[in-house]
């Protein structure tokens, strides 16, 4: 599969390096969305996993409506624990008036160096014609949220 | 020795439209999801209580997102109307 869910492995390295700050007023994020195969608005096919190192334009869908390439601005959520997981969030994040076609996406660090967070598959291709596409984030508790370290 | 034993990436939900903005129903879906997580591991007769209450909590939401919508399109039309413009009051008011 083309795009495949993870946490970019990357990620994980910086983690411990002190790349990534995610408190409220830390580095900036951004989720762009990406096409697969003929079903997107790209002619090319985007490749993304756990390998992903930095943000790419291969396969990224096209700017439309509010949806600009490079994708759009996370709003963070403070990182917090719960018994002994780790967590943060993102508002849901939505683009209207946008006509798209995505298969999944790649939330990265335009702070630094527009380094790969992770990648989220939507397992099919979701479409948008001149309407709004949003994501929806899962509930930010220790089992379920965007992003767990346990 | 300290060991990270999992690090993941949740699930997420994608709701789109055609020719317009969400609907009230994707909207309520979208809170009720927010709201309450149920897990597909849990004890049935649980599983099914919190189901029937989730479902209250949907068509409460709905009932508020599609009231807000009513009163903002006549909060619209209202200005619209003072504007002078009746006939896009009245298409606004059609909607």
């Amino acid at each position: 599969m083309a795009i495949a869910q993870a946490m970019c492995t990357a990620f994980k390295q910086e983690l411990m390096l002190g790349t990534h700050n995610f408190a409220t007023n830390g580095n900036a994020f951004k989720l762009a969305l990406y096409a697969e195969g003929s079903g997107g608005k790209s002619s090319t096919t985007a490749t993304l996993g756990a390998a992903t190192t930095a943000f790419v334009t291969t396969g990224e869908v096209a700017s439309s409506g509010t949806y600009a390439t490079g994708g759009g601005t996370l709003t963070k959520v403070a990182p917090t624990t719960s018994g002994t997981t780790a967590f943060t969030d993102f508002a849901d994040l939505s683009f209207t008036t946008a006509t798209i076609t995505a298969m999944g996406a790649l939330i990265y660090n335009s702070t630094n160096s527009n380094k790969a967070v992770a990648v989220l598959d939507f397992s099919s291709n979701k479409t948008s014609t001149s309407g709004t596409f949003t994501i929806q984030f899962p509930t930010a508790d220790a089992s379920n949220a965007i992003i767990r370290i346990a | 020795m300290f060991e990270v034993n999992v690090a993941s990436v949740g699930s997420v939900n994608v709701v789109s439209s055609d020719n317009g903005g969400l609907s009230n129903d994707q909207i309520a879906d979208m809170a009720a999801n927010k709201i309450m997580y149920i897990s597909d591991e849990a004890p049935e007769p649980i599983r099914l209580q919190a189901e029937a209450f989730k479902d209250r909590v949907r068509n409460l939401v709905q009932y508020y997102v599609e009231l807000a919508r009513k009163e903002e399109r006549a909060t619209i039309c209202a200005k619209v109307r003072e504007a002078g413009q009746h006939q896009l009051a009245d298409a606004i008011r059609r909607l």
